[in-house]
């Protein structure tokens, strides 16, 4: 399976908007497409499919999407070229990111359905997606996820997956940004349709919820907050003695919403077992993986991490 | 800068240290498209690179449109003038 696979899908037009509006991407993408094996074809043939019928039905043009992406690549080089120079991110608060873009739906939607593309397309976030499809098919094998907690499920992609997988489980839903939400119910009523889920649009920490889950997933969350120490202690006191956290995050990465900067790996390691949980498996994937790993922290080299956790036995 | 000739020696002098590859690959009508090298993440360096070399700061727009030799001529001309 290949490109050819990909005739007259959203897909393949929406990428065909983005190599024409920019030679950057054109060239990468180029690349991707090119090295790609065919279970990124089947992934993408079957997105393509979904994404294309949410499109069409909610009028919304493959050339909107191509400039989601495009502008999401654009604040990202914005992000890294100030972040170079200052060492620090943008914002430094939950208050004023939340102004910035979680209530504004145009922001929100660059955000979500630029994402669902650079999941395909941005080597480490396919990979991270991998991972996470990875690990929920061998838990899946392993335990049994009766009640299944999402925090902040952004583009939706992972908790479809995660819904088709746990075909009989509980679903809860957080997010504390309603447009995020709205966009999130929308992927999953294309992506995974007849899978009961269950939205709270509230903080989590007021999400007043007797549950013990069995799995809580966080992806691309923590680097958001201000405090995330906080937030993995939150998340530690809703899974049983058995559960499970699987969770992503990165370091060295700037972003207009992100706020706790992880200055290494380690840094994010440490972090987890502060929070009480012990590291079972993690993927770890630097951007510039040519550069040595004792030089990612001085260098500022953007890494993209994900670990599937337990509580510590302490 | 006193000449064309400084500038586009220094440009191709950022271009080849920031690609990390040979000065001789280097020409003004190099682009995005002819460096293999010139990425996304490479492209981040070369701006801060250029900002920092010329003692200047580019406009949001102009970062992203640096995409060849001859651009990133054209702005610094623009800016050093200035």
């Amino acid at each position: 399976m290949d490109i050819t696979s990909q005739q007259n899908s959203a897909f393949l037009e929406i990428v065909n908007i983005i190599q024409n509006k920019s030679p950057m991407q054109k060239k990468m993408i180029a690349g991707v497409l090119a090295n790609s094996d065919n279970v990124f074809w089947t992934r993408v043939t079957s997105f393509s499919e979904n994404f294309e019928r949410l499109l069409n039905d909610h009028e919304i043009p493959c050339e909107k999407v191509a400039n989601c992406y495009l502008k999401l690549c654009k604040d990202m080089l914005l992000e890294q070229i100030k972040f170079r120079k200052t060492g620090r991110y943008g914002s430094t608060t939950f208050a004023e990111v939340a102004q910035r873009v979680y209530l504004s739906e145009s922001e929100m939607e660059t955000m979500v359905y630029g994402l669902a593309i650079s999941q395909f397309l941005w080597r480490n976030h396919y990979a991270l997606f991998n991972y996470f499809i990875d690990t929920i098919n061998s838990l899946k094998n392993n335990k049994a996820v009766i009640k299944y907690l999402e925090i902040g499920p952004g583009h939706g992609l992972h908790l479809a997956e995660s819904a088709k997988t746990f075909k009989s489980a509980h679903f809860d839903v957080v997010d504390i940004s309603s447009i995020s939400l709205e966009l999130s119910k929308r992927i999953i009523q294309y992506f995974a349709p007849g899978h009961d889920v269950n939205f709270h649009q509230m903080d989590i920490r007021e999400f007043n919820h007797s549950a013990v889950y069995d799995l809580v997933v966080i992806n691309e969350v923590l680097e958001h907050l201000e405090d995330p120490l906080s937030m993995l202690k939150t998340i530690v006191e809703r899974i049983g003695d058995e559960g499970y956290v699987f969770l992503t995050t990165c370091a060295n990465a700037p972003s207009i919403d992100h706020i706790f900067l992880y200055e290494s790996v380690e840094a994010i390691q440490a972090q987890i077992r502060d929070a009480g949980l012990a590291i079972e498996s993690e993927i770890i994937l630097p951007v510039e993986d040519f550069i040595p790993r004792e030089e990612w922290k001085t260098q500022k080299v953007e890494v993209n991490y994900g670990a599937l956790c337990t509580k510590s036995l302490a | 800068m006193s000449t064309n000739a400084e500038l586009d020696e220094k440009i191709t002098d950022l271009l080849a240290t920031v690609f990390d590859i040979d000065k001789d690959l280097i020409t003004t009508t190099s682009n995005v498209d002819s460096l293999e090298k010139w990425d996304s993440i490479n492209h981040m360096h070369l701006v801060v690179a250029l900002e920092e070399e010329f003692d200047i700061e580019f406009k949001d727009d102009e970062a992203v449109e640096l995409i060849s030799f001859e651009l990133i001529s054209s702005y610094l001309k623009e800016k050093i003038k200035r």
